[in-house]
């Protein structure tokens, strides 16, 4: 019981850190993202803790660590990364507004920050070329368009959006 | 046991994507979520009861821990990622034009905010965060999808 107690005291000793790093090299306009790397001293005392004969399980200990921080991680760049997502927008909107009609959700959004926003991160990352008028897909596009139709298959996901 | 829990969680989690690949081709493709939520939870419960006698309450601890934040990876950084990205949604249909390519007017022709905006609302409704009554839509009491968005704000909150 006390490695697993470890465990989530690392996490939030880390995690802790991790905001007040943010927030400092947020403030200073600085690469705040790579204040995520903060975890690696979470995964450091585990080891040490390990090392000084106070973990029972170690393997789990590490393990269970690696899986909390890489989801952590996760929502903390999907705050960033994607921005605020369309069903997100249509829930929130309703704290100001308690009854909306479709055309009214519909005004919530302009075509370029749905679609036009997508296209350049696209672009930007390498996935997607725009020539003579039109979009295509690179070879880096075209592997993660077959990662997706190999879930779409595995999961018999038939429209995705 | 330490390498135990970690096999342990990982079969129980194996247990739950072949799972919900079943499910998913026998049940309506919006009631996906609520499917697995019933996979996770029936299986955990499975589990920790062939478990008990071997392990205790320690080990459930450390097997449930990790059974949970693996679907949790699963649920919200492949699921939700794959579900509902409008980037790779943009990506596929350019993809689907294969070597022609695409022009940004046919691009919105095929998949523009109207398109978007009823596809989620649809899913809102089916999932019974949005209610529908004399043509307009309104919050339902019980929001599942707002439990994320109040986890979203406090993060927020904490990383500004």
């Amino acid at each position: 019981m006390q490695s697993f107690g470890f465990v989530w005291f690392c996490f939030i000793i880390s995690f802790i850190a991790h905001a007040l790093l943010h927030r400092y090299l947020a403030s200073r306009r600085g690469k705040f993202l790579w204040s995520a790397a903060v975890y690696i001293v979470g995964a450091a005392m585990l080891f040490l803790l390990w090392q000084l004969q106070r973990i029972v399980y170690p393997l789990s200990a590490e393990f269970l660590y690696i899986l909390m921080t890489v989801t952590t991680v996760f929502f903390y760049l999907s705050l960033f990364v994607e921005g605020e997502t369309p069903s997100s927008m249509i829930l929130t909107s309703f704290q100001k507004k308690h009854r909306q009609t479709f055309v009214q959700l519909v005004h919530l959004y302009t075509s370029y920050g749905l679609i036009g926003k997508r296209i350049d991160s696209l672009k930007e990352h390498g996935l997607v070329v725009y020539r003579r008028g039109k979009f295509s897909l690179t070879s880096k596009g075209r592997m993660v368009f077959t990662v997706i139709e190999t879930y779409k298959k595995l999961f018999h996901r038939m429209s995705i959006e | 046991m330490d390498g135990q829990f970690i096999i342990m969680a990982c079969v129980s989690f194996c247990f739950f994507v072949l799972a919900s690949a079943i499910l998913f081709r026998m049940t309506p493709q919006d009631a996906a979520i609520s499917w697995m939520v019933r996979a996770f939870i029936v299986i955990g419960i499975g589990h920790a009861l062939y478990f008990w006698s071997y392990w205790g309450l320690v080990g459930l601890l450390w097997w449930g821990t990790m059974y949970t934040f693996l679907t949790m990876l699963f649920v919200f950084c492949v699921f939700s990622v794959m579900e509902a990205s409008l980037t790779l949604r943009i990506l596929s249909e350019i993809a689907r034009t294969g070597t022609k390519g695409m022009t940004h007017k046919q691009l919105l022709q095929r998949y523009n905010r109207n398109v978007i905006v009823k596809r989620r609302l649809a899913r809102l409704v089916y999932s019974g965060d949005l209610l529908y009554v004399n043509g307009a839509y309104k919050q339902n009491k019980v929001s599942h999808y707002m439990i994320r968005e109040y986890f979203l704000i406090c993060l927020r909150w904490i990383f500004p």
